[in-house]
């Protein structure tokens, strides 16, 4: 391939290549070294292109030596259509992804839809150019295939759950309530819940990315503090005492910036708290009737 | 108003404020195998540093991060510092001293002597047996499914809890709770419209609103595209909370939580509310859940489990920020009885129960 960086790959990481091959030769004693090193050329491609700059020479070895190649391996047999490989893939995963499909819909039919749906997109259904399309495709051996299925799963789950489209329709309804229906029992209202939504926005951009992300996945996500910290590289009680550094930090910014730019007074900032909670609570049904 | 009390103000506005967003996934956003080795933690630090920047502003990754970690059970645990060579013994001596404690510990489960903790709890056997007895009869009237948490949370329903009763003579308490309920009005409206779920809206079938090239969201392949047509979930509208209180005929009543020495008392309830007495009066706490809680137990005064509907386990080992365990089964939970902070029993609304000593990491059916 012309201009390809990669060209020499086999030759120059031969070595390596060898290694992965011996490793995923063990499991799977009938697959090619031509195909095997044909993903491993693919799956450093593949990460190569996310990359912001080109890597070198060692951060290529060191992607390489850190594949998983057992498992890669079987996703090259299972695009091949190599039956006991499927097998394999069938009866090691299937009981895992439908534990997981239950972990994330908390719905025994929903679970076994997607998981299954999963499978079939798994096997290749659909064929292109004579040749079946299957999921495994995409699959490169960075990460463990049961991982990776398990990450395919949640991006299905959160695509079909309208849910989160609504939450954007929502928070559109919820300004053009704002906007065009200040309570007549208080028509000073609305400036209080714009104050607020924008110092809150504010507040929350001036965190770090890290203390974004925690906050998220703890109210947005409702993760554990476990499953936290095991995404995050973090002992519980540091999850714990982040989120409350994050939220006290978010508060006192939040109280600043009304305090500094909007001018509101201690009584103030209170009744700011009382009618964003209320606007946020309260009157769900003229929400619906937005979104109808 | 104190900090704290206004940290408990501000704690409903952070969630709520924190689940809006937009959610549409974007061309930035990352693929399954980016989601996968950032789980497994492959990514190189300047990959996690940039990834982590994108994840913390897109609901959308941050949705898929978080449905992943509750996929993923076998999660690596946070790398400690590299080992030092005095460690190696120590570390033996320590898990010697582990085993014995375990084995201790496994042996006192055993005694028919009760720990205080259950003795405490013993008291409460026959308010438990009511409570199970409602239970049932929840589960037996109530619908087929209930809304779950993140459902009601999308609608961003409100966290604000109503003051617990104030105890007899207890002026301060029940000036506080006055307060509370007179500003509650608007919460204690919403909290009965709480249990809308966006079935109640009639949400129809439909396809996706932009179809999402497989490449998006798995990355790079050899070749192009499927197709990515998804099939919606069909859902039946859910009743609101006045109904499931019509067709059950009782409330939920607020359910008292004292430790042994009488230090600890929380008061927990529906919609995940947990409130806990400090000097002479409550503070709300957050659960981090919107279901009814059914039963708790406190080890101490800082130690409390706490169970209810659809499989839900709550433990606190501060006293004040609560934990949502990874339960044995969704079923509703109708009692626990608690030691400390890593052993405790939780009984289903059908009879079952189960044991940990790992403080829910691993459960054991009895």
């Amino acid at each position: 391939m012309a201009g390809d960086p990669f060209r020499d790959l086999g030759r120059e990481h031969a070595d390596l290549i060898a290694a992965a091959y011996a490793r995923a030769q063990g499991a799977h004693p009938d697959l090619p070294e031509e195909t095997f090193a044909e993903a491993i050329g693919l799956s450093v491609r593949a990460w190569a292109d996310k990359l912001d700059a080109p890597p070198g020479l060692g951060e290529i070895r060191a992607y390489i030596e850190t594949l998983h190649a057992e498992d890669l391996a079987l996703a090259c047999l299972c695009r091949a259509g190599d039956a006991p490989a499927w097998e394999k893939l069938v009866t090691e995963y299937r009981n895992a992804l439908y534990a997981a499909a239950r972990a994330i819909t908390r719905d025994e039919g929903a679970s076994r839809d997607l998981a299954d749906e999963l499978y079939a997109d798994l096997y290749g259904l659909a064929e292109r150019e004579g040749r079946r399309r299957s999921l495994l495709d995409y699959f490169h051996g960075r990460s463990s295939l049961r991982t990776w299925l398990q990450a395919v799963i949640a991006q299905r789950w959160v695509d079909r759950n309208r849910t989160f489209a609504r939450a954007e329709r929502i928070a559109a309804a919820q300004e053009t309530i704002a906007a065009t229906a200040p309570d007549p029992a208080d028509p000073s209202r609305a400036p209080y819940l714009a104050a607020f939504a924008r110092t809150f926005s504010a507040a929350v951009a001036e965190l770090s990315s890290r203390d974004r992300l925690r906050l998220n996945l703890y109210y947005a996500q409702e993760l554990t503090l476990k499953e936290i910290g095991r995404l995050m590289n973090e002992y519980e009680s540091s999850v714990s005492r982040h989120l409350l550094r994050s939220r006290k930090k978010l508060r006192h910014r939040v109280e600043e910036l009304l305090r500094r730019e909007t001018h509101l007074d201690e009584e103030q900032i209170r009744l700011c708290y009382a009618f964003a909670l209320e606007w946020w609570s309260a009157d769900l049904g003229r929400f619906f009737a937005e979104l109808r | 108003m104190t900090s704290k009390e206004r940290d408990n103000a501000f704690e409903p506005l952070a969630r709520m404020g924190l689940q809006s967003g937009p959610v549409q996934r974007g061309a930035e956003c990352a693929d399954a195998a980016i989601v996968a080795a950032f789980v497994e933690r492959k990514l190189s630090a300047a990959e996690r540093s940039r990834w982590e920047t994108h994840f913390a502003g897109c609901a959308y990754c941050t949705a898929v991060l978080g449905a992943a970690a509750r996929a993923g059970q076998e999660l690596p645990q946070p790398e400690t510092s590299r080992a030092r060579w005095w460690a190696i013994p120590l570390t033996g001596t320590i898990a010697a001293a582990a085993l014995a404690a375990l084995f201790l510990h496994l042996h006192s489960l055993t005694q028919t002597t009760p720990s205080p903790a259950i003795v405490a709890e013993s008291a409460r056997t026959d308010e438990l047996a009511s409570v199970d007895k409602r239970a049932a009869n929840l589960q037996e009237n109530a619908p087929a499914t209930l809304p779950s948490a993140p459902e009601m949370l999308a609608l961003n329903e409100p966290v604000a809890r109503e003051a617990p009763p104030a105890a007899p003579g207890n002026v301060e308490a029940r000036d506080a709770q006055q307060k509370s309920s007179t500003s509650a009005g608007p919460h204690a409206k919403a909290d009965q419209q709480a249990t809308i779920s966006k079935r109640a809206i009639g949400d129809a079938t439909s396809a996706l609103e932009r179809p999402v090239a497989k490449k998006e969201l798995y990355g790079t392949a050899i070749g192009g595209a499927g197709t990515a047509g998804e099939n919606s979930l069909a859902n039946a509208p859910a009743p609101s909370s006045q109904t499931l209180e019509k067709a059950t005929g009782s409330v939920v009543s607020p359910i008292e939580i004292r430790s042994a020495d009488g230090s600890g008392v929380w008061q927990i309830g529906r919609g995940g509310s947990i409130s806990r007495r400090v000097a002479t009066s409550w503070e709300a706490e957050s659960s981090g859940v919107a279901s009814d809680l059914i039963a708790g137990s406190a080890a101490s005064s800082d130690i409390c489990w706490v169970v209810g509907r659809g499989g839900v386990i709550l433990r606190t080992t501060d006293g004040e920020h609560w934990e949502k365990l990874a339960p044995p089964t969704t079923s509703d939970f109708a009692g626990v009885v608690a030691q400390s902070a890593t052993s405790a029993i939780v009984t289903a609304s059908d009879g079952r129960r189960f044991a940990t000593i790992d403080g829910g990491v691993s459960w054991h059916p009895q």
